[in-house]
């Protein structure tokens, strides 16, 4: 019993694997023929059917629409749809399971030839919290966590507040701060990067206690120019509520934050979730900031990347994927909550073209 | 291309129709641009027109203005205290006064040095530096600031002197001039405007504007790692720099091999870059589309799981996704090569060099995997798009007798095509500075392939455009190459643009679409 159970993780990932994919696979198949079956008995006689719109009006039920009512040439295209989507699936998680299945390997930190940890704990992400190698990362935790909060608070603001005023307002120069903001957009946002690590430096933002306020200030900066997707979302919503609400004695002020607002929050939740993930797994603009600073100053990002070069590697990588685990919680939450909102957002603003 | 009538055009078969539009688009391109050059003089014309308006509206305020509106043109805020609005005077004084100050004690310094960008080196007594010289890049920056500056004093100067003369005409019908309680009650209503952007064009101007303008001037310089202020000056070479990446010519003899280096290496990564955005671009947009579809077909169910799989990617940081892949690509010890070699697919634990080898199989993987990475992005889009096309269209359709395939031909292609046509500009301009993928998954170049092809400095084989100017930044401190770079990248970008914003009606027509 024993040497069978040494010998399946010695073998390690080609049994795992295949087992693990074998059994996916199997689930998919599963799932599929179930729901083949089941269909008709689901739908096939179901009264509002029958009683349908469409099924009230004569119009023959169509294939592409009418899913319920398919030939054999249907059931085979479902299938092999249904295969070639858990293939995509697995290849599209394979990495995160990779990375949760490291993260929990005790017996070795370096990158190792088979995929299940030949011993389960919790020692890598232990380590994360509590370790002497000044590596602290809680404290980047934090810092990121603020750095992504406050600048997604402040640039959703900014983003919205810009958007309203050009959608709504016809002031002077309105163009042409359009434009110049097109052209600005324009270059690529590093280029100015010494400069900024200059001013910066010389409001002593660099490298001290107060750097993450810096790079807070590096993420707002250009927030202005990300406005087009709101705007968008704004021109859709009808003028003839503003007109109706200024007959009424509203101020453009209270336009925005009692009528506007209410009415877009996809938009809202979309343009918090990208301002809050951009500052979250931001390693270009952050590197340059507060790369060759203290530990304490750094992000996940920064702190993170030195494990994985060359000569770190067999030391930290099973924590990097238990930091990595740690820090994909977040968002992957934020993600799945708003995900309906996220959707109808990306969209909302682009649909008329 | 030869134009043809309409009826000619209806008479071709499908695929000939399909491309000749094909054609046409590609033709016209040059036809565009130069209708865009050809509308140039028009738009200064126009430009001019409203600098003269301007200089018309103070003419006329000096004009026809009493002592009063004419001396707050010299002391801001006279016309404002005349006709009590105490505060709004009291704002242009003191915004004078600081600015007479700002110039004389510190704009005025350096504007006064711009020209030569300093000529006073550091005096040392060994390594100590007993005087400070001049700083070249001190000078440049503050200049620039000093020049926003400049320019927003002139948009104060003319908003007074325009009050000044609006309070003597209002006087002159209503016997009163508005309050600051009216300022302040206006500043929430129709200039609203002016509440909501001033903080954000603030540090537009602080931390985007003056950096840029800093930078593309940094082009017309010696600034890098020999000529590092304070120690060093640097100074204008005029278009020196341009011309040794874009033609690979030095300036002097000594520099000559390095020159010709740049020039190779520029046009090489420049082609890469293309290369890759095209790629990059095409493949995500289709593999997407189809994937959305797939997804969103009305039989298929669990739709939701399917989606939430994908989502995944885009939940996730990208640098620990790519780093993550990065390693399992490993070549020596990958997960992705042990379990080829344990199924024995590959003969040996390190026998496919996946992103380290040659350069071509590093191109090809990084494609690949921002393959993974971009098409969870298309599918959320395009699964919104599905979902807010009109079910009337499809029901109008079937009554008409159309098969799903002309439907989707018809109906479902070209609402997408229509979305997502714009925002295709978009994917592509955010490729061709798509920093995070390569640099995260090559750090941008192959270990032999380097090697081989003998770049210039800070530049690998699989280096896009904006790694190569954020080593030359970062590493190699070769400020000037990098910032003619930057600019070349601009002149890219904003040729794609132009493209796609000339022929897109709702950026012309605003006013007709709300």
């Amino acid at each position: 019993m024993k040497s069978l159970l040494s010998w399946s993780l010695d073998a390690g990932a080609t049994v795992a694997v295949a087992v693990v994919l074998g059994l996916v696979i199997l689930a998919q198949v599963g799932v599929v023929v179930y729901l083949i079956v089941s269909r008709k008995k689901k739908y096939g006689v179901s009264i509002s059917r029958n009683y349908s719109p469409r099924r009230l009006m004569g119009v023959r039920a169509n294939r592409f629409f009418n899913s319920h009512r398919k030939s054999a040439k249907g059931y085979i295209v479902d299938a092999f749809i249904y295969v070639l989507l858990t293939v995509i699936c697995v290849v599209w998680v394979f990495p995160f399971v990779y990375l949760v299945l490291t993260s929990f390997r005790v017996e070795s930190t370096r990158i190792t030839d088979y995929l299940l940890p030949k011993q389960w704990g919790l020692d890598n992400y232990i380590w994360l919290f509590n370790n002497t190698e000044n590596q602290p990362f809680l404290t980047w935790y934090l810092n990121t966590l603020l750095i992504s909060l406050v600048v997604s608070v402040i640039n959703t603001l900014i983003t919205l507040l810009t958007a309203y005023a050009l959608s709504r307002m016809r002031f002077n120069g309105r163009q042409a701060l359009m434009r110049f903001m097109l052209i600005l957009g324009m270059f690529p946002g590093f280029l100015g990067m010494i400069c900024i690590y200059k001013i910066l430096d010389a409001m002593g933002m660099i490298n001290t206690n107060i750097s993450i306020l810096g790079l807070m200030l590096v993420y707002i900066s250009g927030t202005m120019m990300g406005y087009y997707v709101s705007k968008g979302f704004f021109d859709t919503i009808s003028k003839s509520l503003d007109e109706a609400a200024m007959i009424d004695g509203a101020s453009r002020a209270r336009i925005f934050f009692s009528i506007i607002l209410p009415l877009s929050k996809p938009i809202i939740i979309q343009t918090l979730l990208g301002a809050f993930v951009g500052p979250w797994g931001d390693y270009m603009m952050a590197n340059y900031i507060v790369g060759s600073g203290g530990a304490d100053f750094k992000t996940v990002a920064i702190g993170m990347y030195n494990w994985l070069t060359d000569s770190e590697l067999p030391k930290y990588f099973t924590r990097f994927c238990a930091g990595g685990v740690v820090v994909s919680i977040l968002p992957i939450v934020m993600f799945f909550f708003m995900q309906r909102y996220y959707v109808a957002g990306i969209t909302g603003g682009s649909v008329k073209g | 291309m030869r134009q043809i009538s309409s009826l000619e055009y209806l008479s071709m078969p499908k695929l000939t129709r399909w491309w000749y539009k094909f054609c046409s688009f590609f033709l016209n391109i040059p036809r565009a641009i130069g209708r865009w050059f050809r509308s140039l003089p028009s738009k200064f014309a126009a430009l001019g027109q409203k600098i003269g308006d301007w200089f018309r509206d103070i003419w006329d305020a000096l004009r026809f203005g009493n002592w009063k509106t004419r001396l707050s043109a010299l002391i801001w805020g006279t016309g404002n205290f005349a006709y009590r609005q105490i505060g709004r005077g009291l704002l242009f004084l003191i915004y004078e006064i600081a600015f007479i100050l700002f110039m004389v004690f510190f704009g005025g310094k350096y504007l006064a040095k711009l020209g030569t960008l300093g000529d006073s080196l550091p005096v040392k007594q060994g390594s100590v530096i007993i005087q400070l010289g001049d700083n070249s890049f001190d000078i440049l920056l503050y200049s620039m600031l000093t020049i926003v500056v400049i320019a927003f004093t002139a948009v104060v100067m003319f908003m007074s002197l325009k009050d000044a003369y609006n309070n003597q005409l209002g006087f002159a019908i209503a016997k009163r001039a508005a309050t600051s309680k009216d300022d302040m009650g206006q500043l929430l209503n129709h200039k609203f405007h002016l509440t909501i952007l001033a903080f954000p064009s603030l540090t537009l101007a602080v931390f985007t504007v003056v950096p840029l303008m800093f930078m593309i001037l940094v082009a017309f310089t010696n600034y890098n790692r020999n000529n590092m202020p304070p120690n060093h000056l640097f100074t204008w070479v005029g278009f020196d720099n341009f011309r040794t990446i874009l033609t690979g010519q030095a300036m002097n003899a000594t520099d000559a091999q390095q020159a010709a280096k740049f020039g190779r290496t520029f046009w090489y990564i420049l082609g890469w870059t293309m290369e890759w955005a095209i790629l990059a671009t095409v493949t995500n947009l289709f593999i997407g589309m189809i994937v959305a579809l797939l997804i969103n077909k009305k039989s298929i169910r669990l739709k939701k799981f399917w989606r939430t799989c994908l989502v995944t990617v885009v939940a996730v940081p990208q640098f620990i996704a790519l780093l993550l892949v990065s390693k399992m690509f490993k070549s020596d010890g990958g997960i992705i090569n042990s379990m080829l070699f344990k199924i024995g697919l590959i003969p040996s634990y390190n026998s496919v060099k996946w992103l380290d080898g040659s350069t071509d199989m590093a191109k090809a993987m990084v494609v690949i995997i921002n393959i993974w990475v971009g098409v969870p992005h298309t599918v959320l889009t395009c699964t919104g798009i599905l979902m807010n096309i009109p079910d009337d269209l499809y029901e109008a359709a079937r009554i008409d007798g159309a098969n799903p395939y002309k439907m989707f031909s018809k109906i479902t292609l070209p609402y997408m095509m229509f979305v997502l046509g714009p925002s295709l500009i978009t994917t592509f301009v955010g490729n061709i500075n798509n920093f995070n993928l390569i640099f995260l998954l090559t750090g941008g170049s192959t270990v032999t392939g380097a090697a081989q092809m003998d770049l210039a400095v800070g530049a690998g084989d699989v280096d896009l455009l904006i790694t190569w100017l954020y080593k030359l930044t970062v590493n190699e401190a070769r400020y000037d190459v990098a910032s003619v770079i930057g600019i070349l990248i601009f002149i890219v970008v904003a040729f794609f643009s132009l493209i796609v914003y000339s022929r897109i009606g709702s950026v012309k027509n605003e006013e007709d679409f709300q």
